[in-house]
């Protein structure tokens, strides 16, 4: 569907926030 | 004004095992509002008679999300809503890593999810990580981390991940582990553990989880070595002596209706062991040991006869006499679901909204020693499985079309789920289970989660009513949803700036643990 070829590269993007400081919650 | 679609009507059971007949508990499974109301206040509720409950009652639930003139189709859109948050910010903030060294096993159980692997050959299943492929891999979570990823937890997974021909295999992870901060679990039959206590000990390894499957001949004959020696006095004395050095174990006994005498036996040798009155010694300070944690899980077999479901393990351990709390504690799926609902009582965060039950739909880099990424345990060993791979040459990982697949077997979009009150509770259920029942993986797969959840909800706040008189027991997630704007619930669906989504999802409070 759109929404899982969006999710593919979704994939390949980069997290423009701070992954150490949001990681625990995840 | 309607009961919401998401809504569960439940008994309060006090400490003496009955109900209790005054009230009842009311749970909105999308907002994760738990709230005890007066009996007939929620008969009015089941009739449909709104304007016979009274007035500061009504206000209460209207604002907790149990009552409702939201349409079906709005009370979706803040599932959407929240599952968008959730794929577009939470899960994309980490990347947790599971390693198998090698698809080798010193084992033979007979209902080892992974026995279609023996098919291809000893060469193909001795073949060991290497130490290109352990680097390519770092190198791999390196370029996340530097693209804004957190870098989570590290499982050592098999085949059999600690057998002792692979001590320098297992080190040179653990290094790389350690140079990242990344925490360490293990999954092990507990054979070799004695040869890695010094590395356990030596890097940031978490826990060490060692099941069993009964005592002595019962155990050896299920946990069977692959040259038939005996399994389980090995097992035991390795796991009291990772216990003595500080090292946490969680001690899983599987049960099937082959084994169900293994509950009493067990624990009795467990007791006459002085695993347990170490353990409670340890709890008080007196002391060294690692923590020791022992639960029941139900055997999955593929013998459908012999499956007993967490629902029966749960009944199997009630009739033998053992209490609710002791099912809460002991009994794997009860005990998950208890801690997790005593967690939202303490209320200092929401419901958790992931609609992704685990790894597979989340995102984590299941490796093979061969470099091929898996999305979900149980489909290790199956190329046609495959997601991708890790390339060894240029250290990145590279994604086939059925990863975009799994990223969107999500609850929010499997059509039983979408409308069903558990949806935050059981995120859809196991892939690899609902594949044994409906043959597809992409279906949803209840289990006995509703059995558990309720059970744990009527228990847990039926106590608390009885000690506190509290009726308002979580947080709910309906308050903060409803002071979002039109634009910025349009903002949080469309825009392109995670950095813009994140603004509005703090200022709206939504992650209060942030």
């Amino acid at each position: 569907t759109e929404d899982e070829a969006k999710a593919y590269f979704a994939e390949m993007e980069d997290f423009e926030l701070d992954g150490d400081k949001l990681k625990d919650v995840a | 004004m309607r009961l919401s679609n998401y809504e569960m009507i439940l008994p309060l059971i006090g400490a003496d095992e009955k109900e209790i007949d005054d009230r009842a508990l009311l749970v909105n499974g999308l907002y994760g509002a738990f709230d005890i109301v007066p009996k007939r206040c929620a008969d009015f509720l089941i009739k449909g008679k709104f304007s016979q409950v009274d007035s500061s009652l009504w206000e209460q639930l209207a604002r907790r999300g149990h009552i409702t003139t939201k349409s079906l189709e709005e009370e979706i859109a803040d599932l959407e809503l929240l599952a968008h948050i959730d794929r577009r910010i939470i899960q994309k903030s980490r990347i947790d890593l599971i390693i198998m060294p090698t698809y080798d096993c010193n084992f033979r159980c007979p209902y080892c999810f992974e026995r279609k692997r023996l098919a291809r050959g000893e060469t193909w299943l001795a073949k060991v990580m290497s130490h290109e492929m352990i680097q390519a891999i770092f190198a791999a979570l390196d370029d996340y981390r530097s693209r804004g990823y957190g870098l989570g937890n590290c499982t050592l997974y098999g085949g059999e991940p600690l057998m002792k021909e692979n001590l320098a295999t297992v080190r040179e992870i653990a290094e790389n582990c350690a140079q990242r901060e990344m925490k360490i679990e293990v999954l092990t039959n507990g054979y070799d553990l004695a040869s890695f206590i010094p590395i356990i000990k030596e890097f940031p390894f978490v826990f060490v989880q060692v099941p069993l499957d009964g005592v002595g001949k019962t155990n050896d004959r299920l946990r069977r070595h692959k040259e038939g020696k005996d399994t389980y006095e090995r097992i035991l004395n390795n796991v009291d002596m990772a216990l003595e050095h500080g090292i946490g174990v969680n001690m899983r006994i599987n049960i099937s209706k082959e084994n169900l005498s293994s509950i009493d036996e067990l624990t009795d040798d467990l007791k006459r062991r002085g695993f347990l009155a170490k353990e409670n010694e340890r709890r008080m300070g007196q002391n060294q040991r690692g923590e020791f944690v022992h639960y029941f899980k139900a055997t999955v077999t593929p013998d459908r006869n012999s499956f007993l479901g967490e629902g029966g393990v749960a009944r199997e351990l009630l009739e033998s006499g053992r209490s609710a709390e002791y099912v809460m504690e002991h009994s794997c799926l009860y005990g998950i679901v208890a801690r997790y609902i005593r967690k939202l009582f303490q209320k200092d965060t929401y419901v958790d909204f992931s609609t992704a039950i685990c790894n597979a739909e989340r995102g984590a880099l299941l490796v093979d020693p061969y470099g091929l990424l898996f999305p979900c345990w149980e489909s290790v060993g199956d190329d046609d499985m495959a997601v991708g791979r890790v390339d060894e040459t240029q250290g990145r990982v590279l994604w086939n079309f059925a990863k975009a697949k799994w990223r969107l077997r999500t609850s929010d979009r499997i059509p039983a789920c979408r409308i069903c009150p558990y949806n935050f509770f059981c995120k859809g259920g196991c892939a690899a289970r609902a594949k044994d029942v409906y043959g597809d993986y992409f279906r949803e797969y209840c289990g006995d989660h509703k059995q558990a959840f309720a059970f744990a909800a009527s228990h847990i706040a039926g106590k608390m009513w009885q000690e506190r008189g509290e009726a308002e027991l979580s947080l709910s997630l309906a308050e903060p949803l409803a002071h979002l704007t039109r634009k910025e619930r349009y903002m949080i669906m469309n825009s392109k700036s995670i950095p813009d989504v994140f603004a509005i999802v703090k200022k709206a409070g939504l992650l209060p643990q942030i």
